[in-house]
């Protein structure tokens, strides 16, 4: 949805052009959390305005690509852990695309991408969200370090809550 | 990490985590992607003004799990989560095999008094 899309001439050539992306869930969370219920039914996407779902006053974090036309953000920080809110505690391993030389410019990067599916990591911490996500599934899951690959767990999702699996999450 | 897990229904049934590997032979799979399934937790406000000028602001979902967080906390450093299970073998001190040290093994729960195992390590 770039400034040239073909959309805001339709809206009238907006100075300022804005739209947002406003996901229900769709993988159904009850295995994470047996009561979930989605707050909204329905996927969409505003055009020239945002959800007034949503108000400036909520806790929120915006921020721009690191050069002008650009669609790569600046990472600081990205890992793979845990928060222990009752201990005010964390622990995060860091999976940050920190190497310069195998990654180039694109290193410390993320880019946020409605075309792709998940959570896409490249090969060195790829690997070692692998190795990680079989410490704390015990060995259950399998990843495929190879094009199209990503990781499964021998049994449905419902059946990793009871060992905390789903307590486990990325910050950046 | 909900976010990017589904059931598949193929072949009884497992879970698929979908942190996908990038190829990183090719530009674009060298930097960290957030596909489709991140703005199931997080809901996102684009801004185009001027030539070019983007701006992007992320909030909390509404309809996220409970600790999807946006906001700037940070915790004390805890313990390691991903503590390598370990299991300690002792030796048998009676026996030994060819020179090598052999372990005593015991099994509850099995009634069966002809009992034997295949230990794979």
């Amino acid at each position: 949805m770039g400034k040239s899309s073909a959309i805001w001439t339709i809206l009238g050539s907006p100075a300022v052009k804005m739209f947002d992306i406003y996901m229900t869930n769709f993988n159904d969370w009850t295995f994470a959390k047996s009561d979930y219920v989605a707050f909204t039914a329905n996927s969409v996407m505003n055009l020239g305005d945002f959800s007034t779902n949503y108000i400036s006053s909520m806790a929120q974090s915006t921020f721009a690509p690191s050069t002008l036309g650009g669609y790569l953000f600046e990472l600081t920080e990205f890992g793979f852990g845990k928060t222990d809110e009752t201990a005010q505690t964390e622990y995060y391993e860091d999976l940050k695309n920190t190497d310069e030389n195998a990654y180039g410019i694109w290193a410390n990067s993320t880019s946020l991408a409605l075309n792709f599916r998940g959570l896409g990591l490249p090969s060195i911490e790829f690997k070692k969200f692998a190795n990680l996500l079989a410490l704390v599934t015990n060995g259950e899951s399998t990843c495929v370090t190879g094009k199209s690959g990503y990781c499964v767990l021998s049994d449905t999702c419902d059946a990793y809550a009871s060992m905390g699996l789903w307590d486990y999450d990325f910050k950046m | 990490m909900a976010s990017f897990a589904a059931n598949s229904d193929n072949d009884g049934g497992f879970c698929a985590i979908f942190v996908e590997f990038l190829d990183d032979r090719f530009d674009d799979s060298k930097t960290i992607i957030l596909g489709g399934m991140f703005f199931q937790s997080i809901y996102a406000q684009y801004t185009i003004s001027g030539v070019s000028a983007v701006s992007v602001s992320l909030f909390e979902n509404l309809n996220a799990l409970p600790q999807t967080y946006v906001g700037s906390k940070i915790f004390a450093q805890g313990e390691s989560v991903f503590t390598v299970p370990q299991a300690v073998l002792n030796t048998y001190a009676l026996t030994d095999r060819n020179g090598l040290p052999s372990f005593t093994a015991t099994v509850s729960g099995n009634t069966d008094s002809n009992q034997y195992y295949y230990m794979d390590f």
